[in-house]
């Protein structure tokens, strides 16, 4: 970074923003990491390594790995350490499953990399029942050397769903906002990086606030709010142009963006008519519909999976909490009553869940709530825990905490009991959010 | 219930890597190259006073450094002569740099903005441009009633006066509904402003929510400086 500082620095003072180098803008700082919590209960299954077929040394990726670290992250499983495996099986039809059978794996993940004259490679793997001999899944995937870890992922989410049901979500992405101070100030950067953390993307830079993320339905495109130029507006950006638009800066607030499901409209929270309301922009018409009408706060909308109504915070009771009302606007429900802060709500992908930043006896938490029950269980310990975002499978909800005093962030299985940290070695994350399931 | 252990243990402490506008040697603290920096500056002889943060709020000390805004506004020469001895300055402070006679050393004006008369007078109201606020809350308290109707007669008879109300948080509660908190306690600064006669045109609002902390760390003297109402001309 010394490095580069002073180019850094130049280019800074004269827009108060610029546009990261689109999709090449790679950045080095990569999210590293942690799983923390107990394995109890997780299967054991092994993933062998994929040997380079008919290849001189190693394979360009070792996609095994990938696999491995995928499944363990969700708890459920528990692969087996490369060290106490046998002899990796020269293919997937060579493979001998008593040797498996000896380590009491349930599960043997073996597969095999075919570089094809085109320079394309074949990936070929099966999944087997250790026990029955049977093959749970066997296919090929053909990928290009850069998409390696990319299909590695693919197979975790196939291995994943053969063996629980749930389709995966080791393919999806997640956005997020880092900043960093340095002599000439903050920077900020809006990024994209593959579920694991790997490959990271900036895909905004600004000296000023970047806030909000949010994936457009199809997950081709961000909005998200930004201060440049020292005001509030909202932009969408198409991620693999980087071309951006600002579709929403009127004076005062512009924030808290929330796409429909079906894509059509952006609900947003503007103050120009006086204090913070909840809005319905129509994005092919631009029409724009005021939904809430009331002095206190109004924002942070979030749709309900199936577009029927819309999950709000409201600052109109007192203390902030969550309330519902219909997507075309009309008389809100109060949906919390448990506790003096209740606000950021988010809906699980089956629209039966919503989880929400709570305070209880002053700590800032991520809770999960039963929209049945209304039964609501605390999933973080933190005290500033922020940023509530559901995987697209709705198995695990990522947010902002703070370690050592730092911003990083945190995924948490939904039944609490496995969790990971995401952390950069420099710099705070924070703002996560979860992209839809790629299609 | 079951959640992961996360580690807090830093909780109390101040930030890794957190660095807003304030340069550490405001907290006291000299490093041998912001010294060297600052040695120059008191050969000068101008009047370079070191503050350190007093644990109560106070209006005065906030003045003119502000986040990444400090570079246009350090009305503290010793800031003035950190940041064009560390280079990371735009050029307004630099232009005003000049050589003082007979020695090697490079003074700066302190650098001013055009705003009202008595701004560096620490006796007169005008002097206080920052006004604190209780948690949660966008209610103007009586103690700073003074300091905004000094602000708004300014504004009401200066026709060519121009005041940025800048609404900010601490950083509890989630950052949007920072975001609307902080506006509101612009918004309640500027009703009471026009009530005083300021005009409509000559007040702009701006709300940063919870992203731009005069102050790092936690506890409730750190976030009892955050929540603010910063007045900018």
């Amino acid at each position: 970074m010394t490095v580069t500082r002073g180019r850094f620095v130049r280019r800074m003072l004269l827009p108060l923003l610029f546009l990261a180098l689109g999709a090449s803008g790679v950045t080095r700082a990569e999210l590293t990491i942690e799983i923390v919590g107990g394995q109890e209960g997780a299967q054991p299954i092994a993933v062998a390594p994929f040997a380079l077929e008919g290849g001189v040394g190693p394979a360009p990726e070792d996609l095994a790995q990938v696999i491995a670290t995928d499944l363990a992250r969700t708890g459920r499983f528990k692969p087996l350490p490369r060290q106490d495996m046998p002899p990796t099986p020269p293919s997937v039809e060579g493979v001998e499953l008593r040797d498996w059978r000896v380590l009491a794996m349930n599960n043997l993940v073996a597969g095999q990399i075919k570089r094809r004259p085109d320079g394309y490679y074949e990936v070929h793997f099966a999944l087997f029942d250790v026990y029955s001999g049977e093959q749970l899944a066997n296919m090929s995937l053909p990928s290009s050397a850069a998409d390696l870890r990319h299909t590695a992922h693919r197979i975790a989410d196939i291995v994943y769903e053969r063996l629980t049901g749930l389709p995966g979500a080791f393919t999806s992405r997640l956005a997020y906002v880092t900043s960093e101070w340095g002599v000439d100030g903050q920077r900020v950067t809006l990024r994209v990086a593959d579920a694991d953390g790997h490959n990271p993307q900036t895909i905004v830079a600004s000296k000023e606030p970047l806030l909000s993320p949010a994936w457009s339905p199809d997950g081709r495109r961000l909005a998200y709010v930004s201060f440049e130029n020292r005001q509030t507006a909202v932009f969408i950006q198409e991620l693999t142009t980087g071309r951006r638009e600002r579709v929403a800066s009127f004076p005062g607030l512009n924030s808290a963006p929330a796409w429909s499901p079906d894509g059509r409209q952006l609900a947003l929270t503007l103050s120009k008519d006086g204090n913070p309301e909840i809005y319905a922009l129509d994005l092919g018409s631009r029409a724009l519909r005021r939904l809430t009408d009331h002095p206190g706060i109004d924002t942070e909308p979030a749709w309900s999976p199936d577009g029927s109504e819309i999950y709000f915070t409201s600052g109109r009771g007192g203390d902030p909490q969550i309330y519902r009302m219909p997507a075309q606007g009309g008389e809100a429900t109060r949906v919390t009553f448990t506790g003096d802060y209740n606000g950021r709500p988010s809906l699980s992908p089956d629209g039966r869940s919503l989880v929400m930043v709570t305070r209880v006896n002053g700590q800032f938490r991520i809770a999960l709530m039963d929209l049945a029950s209304h039964g609501t269980r605390l999933l973080s310990r933190g005290g500033l825990d922020e940023s509530p975002s559901f995987a697209p499978n709705g198995s695990m909800v990522i947010y902002a905490t703070q370690s050592n005093g730092r911003g990083v962030l945190a995924v948490v299985s939904t039944d609490g009991k496995v969790g990971q940290r995401l952390s950069q070695d420099a710099g705070e994350v924070r703002e996560p959010a979860w992209s839809p399931p790629p299609r | 219930m079951n959640a992961f252990p996360l580690s807090h243990a830093g909780l109390a402490q101040a930030r890794d890597g957190y660095r807003p506008g304030w340069p550490d040697t405001l907290y006291g603290t000299l490093t041998s190259a912001s010294a060297l920096a600052l040695a120059p500056a008191l050969a000068t002889g101008r009047g370079v006073a070191l503050r350190t943060p007093s644990p109560q709020p106070s209006p005065a000390r906030g003045e003119g450094v502000k986040g990444s805004a400090a570079c246009a506004a350090g009305s503290l020469l010793l800031l003035a002569a950190l940041l064009l001895a560390l280079g990371g300055c735009a050029s307004p402070v630099k232009q005003e740099a000049a050589k003082a006679p007979g020695s090697a050393a490079t003074t700066i004006p302190l650098a001013t903005r055009p705003g009202p008369p008595g701004l560096s007078d620490p006796n007169s109201p005008l002097s206080k441009r920052i006004i604190y606020f209780d948690y949660d809350s966008s209610t103007i308290k009586p103690e700073y009633v003074e300091i905004l109707r000094a602000h708004a007669r300014y504004v009401a008879t200066t026709p060519k006066a121009k005041l940025m109300l800048e609404g900010h948080t601490d950083e509890r509660g989630t950052r949007e509904y920072n975001l609307a908190l902080a506006e509101d306690r612009a918004n309640a600064v500027r009703r009471f402003m026009r009530a005083e006669g300021a005009g409509e045109a000559q007040l702009g609002l701006l709300s940063f929510g919870e992203e731009k902390p005069t102050q790092p760390g936690q506890g409730e003297t750190v976030w009892a400086l955050n929540r603010r109402v910063e007045l900018v001309y």
